[in-house]
């Protein structure tokens, strides 16, 4: 195999090489008779080597839609049940941040309405519009895009602030007949839908927002 | 393993470029989208060690001594993060009891254990193949540990509460906010490629 020469600003998969997702060693991949690349693992760390991650826009489509139902019922249903002498009041993520709001804990309310209501929404629609664009090949900015993604990739996360939240009040809020904590269904839907958001940004690629932009 | 062309494809933007030796705490960043490829300093084994056995100590102290506790007409409760998860499961929210205990607990132990049963090995010269597996597992498991997310949940409940009753932190809080800090640094110090390229 001769050496190729290296044209500059141009993808590794343009010119038939791959890098390990691992280790990043970078390799050659040999195609097979229709052209597609046969499947290949790293000589030096023994995992797959693909050139993008496998169904990338399939797989983030399907999670991204998934978060997306999520997303209603998770702001629509009681996510906790505070019970006081027998009679309950539920509560959404959006009437708990209220409730907040109105004691004057507003720091702690702007906190769970950014992390639970405000990123979950932009992480979903950012994450829709990156797949639009690589979709659509378009040319724009894909630096500006990459870095769209870098940040959405890393906020996901902090939406499970509210969970965990769940999870100490339900246990702590057990006075007997005095007050009781329930975690609602609005809870389940909300942790799957944070669940299939970080899911969905694992399986996108951003070398998508590259290829075939010039 | 010889290497007749050191290249760098950037995870990002998977620009093709030849690799540099670099100088001590030089960084190498992609020309085309500003992703950090390497690292010119290589952070030591031994840190590594190091953080994953503090984050262990810390998960005990996190999981066996009490978040906060609670005081209200006369009653006295704690609560443990275990107990959360327990209560959870109780009030029927199954899936997600399991993925509280997962991200919280269970995740960040696997991944420490892993980071100690790979570079125990390491120290001792021995080749990062023979257990592969085991550093894809500690980069494939990162992302889930979720202490210092936590962390936060653990203060607005904490504040919450204040307004109802008199609330008290208790040593696992404390144990979590040094998990977040540890935790970050045990990660931002693993370098899988490292490791590998310095076969």
């Amino acid at each position: 195999m001769t050496a190729k020469k290296i044209v500059t600003l141009a993808s590794a998969a343009q010119q038939g090489f791959a890098a390990c997702e691992h280790c990043q060693l970078v390799m050659r991949m040999r195609e097979n008779k229709s052209g597609g690349a046969i499947s290949v693992f790293c000589p030096r760390c023994a995992a797959a080597v693909r050139f993008r991650k496998p169904q990338s826009l399939q797989r983030t489509w399907a999670l991204l839609i998934c978060a997306a139902i999520c997303y209603i019922p998770a702001n629509l249903l009681p996510i906790l049940t505070v019970i006081q002498f027998g009679s309950g009041e539920p509560d959404t993520i959006l009437s708990g941040a209220q409730h907040l709001f109105a004691e004057g804990q507003w720091p702690i309310a702007v906190l769970v309405f950014v992390a639970s209501v405000f990123v979950p929404l932009v992480k979903i629609g950012i994450l829709g519009f990156l797949m639009l664009s690589a979709q659509a090949h378009w040319r724009w900015r894909p630096r500006q895009r990459a870095l769209l993604y870098h940040i959405i990739d890393f906020t996901g996360r902090w939406s499970m602030i509210d969970i965990f939240m769940i999870a100490i009040l339900v246990a702590l809020v057990q006075v007997g007949a005095l007050a009781t904590v329930e975690a609602g269904l609005g809870a389940a839907f909300f942790a799957t839908m944070v669940f299939c958001t970080m899911l969905a940004s694992m399986s996108f690629d951003p070398r998508l927002l590259w290829d075939n932009a010039g | 393993m010889s290497r007749p062309l050191d290249l760098i494809a950037c995870p990002t933007c998977d620009l093709l470029q030849q690799a540099r030796v670099l100088a001590a705490h030089e960084r190498a960043n992609c020309p085309r989208c500003g992703q950090l490829l390497r690292k010119g300093s290589r952070d030591s084994l031994q840190a590594n060690l190091a953080l994953a056995i503090t984050v262990m100590i810390l998960l005990a102290v996190a999981n066996l001594f009490p978040i906060m506790s609670l005081e209200i007409e006369g009653q006295h409760r704690t609560t443990t993060v275990i107990e959360g998860v327990v209560a959870l499961w109780d009030g029927d929210r199954i899936e997600t009891a399991i993925l509280v205990l997962a991200v919280t607990i269970v995740i960040p132990l696997l991944r420490a254990l892993a980071v100690v049963a790979v570079t125990i090995p390491l120290m001792l010269n021995h080749s990062p193949a023979r257990f592969a597996k085991l550093l894809r597992f500690v980069t494939n498991m990162t992302p889930w540990g979720m202490t210092e997310v936590y962390l936060l949940g653990a203060l607005v409940a904490f504040i919450k509460l204040g307004d109802l009753a008199s609330v008290e932190p208790g040593p696992a809080l404390f144990a979590f906010g040094a998990l977040s800090v540890i935790s970050a640094l045990s990660t931002s110090h693993l370098d899988a490629a490292a490791i590998w390229s310095d076969q």
